[in-house]
């Protein structure tokens, strides 16, 4: 292969509470950064997937997030805002990234659109020693009717905005997947 | 290169980027448009579960039913979910957007759960105008809600609807939901003092046919209102009244009837987005011996409009009739001339005393709020010719009840207008 690529599965934390789905998390680095993959549907389930096939729009905020340890320094963190749909008809699954530069893909099934999600939310491994220690976080909370009442709206999309959504506690009912790798070296991920 | 064609070059960029420009401000447009890939559905029918269509506001159900025929839109479900939850106080409304009866098509589900129990009250003046010739006419209605059930408390001073001022109070029950919400029954008591115009005393000197005058008068009207089929209603009932004769010595005298009431409204769409409006009804009063009364008449009266809106522009157009058969007490006699009926003219001018039998019919042009309209009919007692009247008169009106109009009368002579101003549901 033109890049050296190699698939590490980690386990998980800890569930931190109900509502929060811990899973197993696969990571690669490529080009100088370090990205998340998903081999199977991770957060296109349960409610959401059932409100998406009852024909709405459901806004999921996704955060990749670089850190020293479990507990440890933030090193670099991706973020962004995704509106999934799920055409009736078709029964296939359409993305928006929504934002600067937004992007989209359609006729998807539930795999590729998460895959395509987490494809665009990679975080520079710059700065990382190739022997360093360091810990992969994704976080996907799906959002409330009352942040994500206007999907269209552009300049509600920004990273401190994000931050401020995965930092504030989790609120009773709501769905939160949240998974981790680590220990993990860039050396073992070439 | 000569400055022609240094020009033209110039010209042609600065179309290029025109255009480059334009397509990109489209596309971007298009791009925020709708990020839900459904938007190229067309909706074909809307429902609703869990509540019915009866107990929203009519505004909103004509939003609903605008739905159908555009594309899906998130924000627009969303908000009329919301605007359900609100007016139905319930605890979540969803929607749900299901395959079509063929390709392209979408029916769209709003599905209620976890209906609150009715609570709350609210006081609210539901006619409060004045009329150059009657003076001030006001109702004061409060409103309590619990559950399924709304009391109703008011008092009011009319002298606008009747030949007769009456003045008083007014209370009432009427639950919603009588094992379904397409049944529901309530009662209303109301007990007034009335007061008489000069015109209508001297009036009924000569017409000794005429029963007379009553000092106080009280109703006790139980009613049943079932829906039909939407949007068709029938309430049937009864009304007891007992009012206080003053003449040929104070004693008491009953009206007992059974009453029923079928109305009929109804909105439609062109594919102009043109908005026509069409309302009937027909109502019957008949007061038999079989109910211990002491006046035996039959009244009925049949109403029917018409209004077409286009963007600010309204055309209306109604008509009345009514025929009373029998002796009928006063207060069921017809009269016209007040803030909606024969504008321009009075009502002691036209028939002080009333009449037995009635026509009307209107014409309205309204552009934004301003409105000019033409008003025509005629009052008499059987056996009797009634002279046909009409009148004309400009005025404005907001659509939510206020109205301030100056009518004039046609006929020879000095016309003297009659200006009117105030609140009130038509």
């Amino acid at each position: 292969m033109a890049f050296a690529t190699r698939l590490i599965t980690a386990a998980l934390v800890a569930a931190c509470g109900a509502g929060v789905h811990a899973q197993t998390l696969d990571v690669r680095a490529e080009s100088g950064r370090i990205r998340v993959t998903a081999s199977k549907p991770r957060f296109l389930t349960g409610a959401s997937l059932e409100r998406l096939r009852n024909g709405a729009t459901v806004v999921f905020a996704v955060q990749v997030t670089l850190l020293t340890g479990s507990k440890g320094t933030v090193l670099a963190r991706s973020a962004g805002r995704f509106a999934v749909s799920f055409d009736i008809w078709e029964e296939k699954f359409a993305v928006t990234r929504l934002g600067e530069g937004r992007k989209s893909v359609s006729h998807v099934g539930a795999a590729e659109a998460e895959a395509w999600c987490l494809e665009s939310l990679s975080v520079t491994s710059a700065g990382l020693s190739a022997d360093a220690p360091f810990w992969v976080r994704l976080d996907v909370r799906p959002q409330t009717d009352g942040e994500a009442r206007a999907p269209n709206e552009e300049a509600g999309v920004t990273l401190a905005r994000l931050v401020e959504l995965f930092s504030r506690p989790q609120r009773e009912g709501e769905t939160r997947v949240q998974a981790e790798a680590g220990p993990l070296r860039l050396r073992d991920l070439r | 290169m000569d400055l022609a064609l240094k020009v033209h070059c110039l010209s042609r960029m600065n179309c290029r980027r025109l255009l480059m420009t334009s397509v990109a401000s489209a596309g971007l447009l298009l791009a925020q448009a709708e990020v839900n890939v459904n938007s190229r559905y067309t909706v074909e029918r809307v429902d609703i579960t869990g509540g019915s269509r009866n107990q929203i506001s009519r505004g909103l159900r004509e939003d609903m039913e605008k739905l159908v025929g555009q594309h899906v839109n998130q924000e627009t479900l969303e908000r009329i979910a919301r605007r359900i939850r609100s007016e139905l106080r319930a605890r979540i409304v969803s929607h749900k957007i299901t395959r079509g009866s063929e390709p392209e098509k979408v029916a769209v589900l709003f599905e209620v759960k976890g209906r609150r129990a009715t609570k709350g009250s609210d006081v609210a003046v539901r006619k409060g105008v004045y009329h150059a010739r009657q003076g001030w006419s006001g109702v004061l209605d409060a409103r309590i809600a619990a559950g399924d059930g709304v009391f109703n408390l008011g008092i009011l001073s009319d002298g606008d609807e009747l030949i007769e001022r009456f003045a008083g109070l007014r209370a009432g029950y009427e639950h919603h939901n009588v094992g379904t919400d397409r049944f529901r029954v309530g009662f209303l008591f109301s007990s007034f003092h009335q007061q008489w115009a000069p015109q209508t005393l001297r009036a009924l000197e000569a017409a000794p046919e005429v029963p007379g005058i009553y000092r106080t008068r009280q109703d006790f009207a139980p009613t049943a209102t079932v829906v039909l089929a939407e949007p068709l209603t029938l309430s049937m009932g009864a009304s007891f009244q007992r009012f206080q004769v003053q003449y040929p010595a104070a004693h008491t005298e009953a009206a007992n009837a059974v009453t029923s009431t079928l109305r009929y409204a109804q909105r439609l769409e062109d594919s102009r987005g043109d908005k026509h409006d069409v309302e009937a009804g027909y109502s019957l009063r008949a007061a038999t011996r079989t109910f211990d009364t002491d006046y035996v008449y039959a009244r009925h009266l049949a109403k029917a409009g018409y209004s077409y809106r286009r963007n600010r522009q309204r055309l209306a157009l109604g008509f009345q009739g009514g025929q009373i058969s029998g002796r009928p007490p006063l207060f069921e006699r017809f009269a016209l001339g007040n803030i909606s009926t024969l504008r321009g003219w009075s009502k002691f001018e036209t028939a002080p005393l009333g009449a037995t039998r009635m026509a009307l019919g209107s014409m309205e042009y309204g552009y934004r709020g301003c409105r000019v309209f033409y008003d025509t009919g005629a009052l008499w007692d059987k056996g009797r010719s009634g002279e046909v009247r009409h009148s004309l008169g400009l005025g404005y009106g907001d659509g939510d009840g206020f109205f301030m109009a100056l009518a004039f009368p046609v006929r020879s002579g000095r016309a003297q207008p009659i200006f009117s101003v105030g609140v009130a549901a038509f």
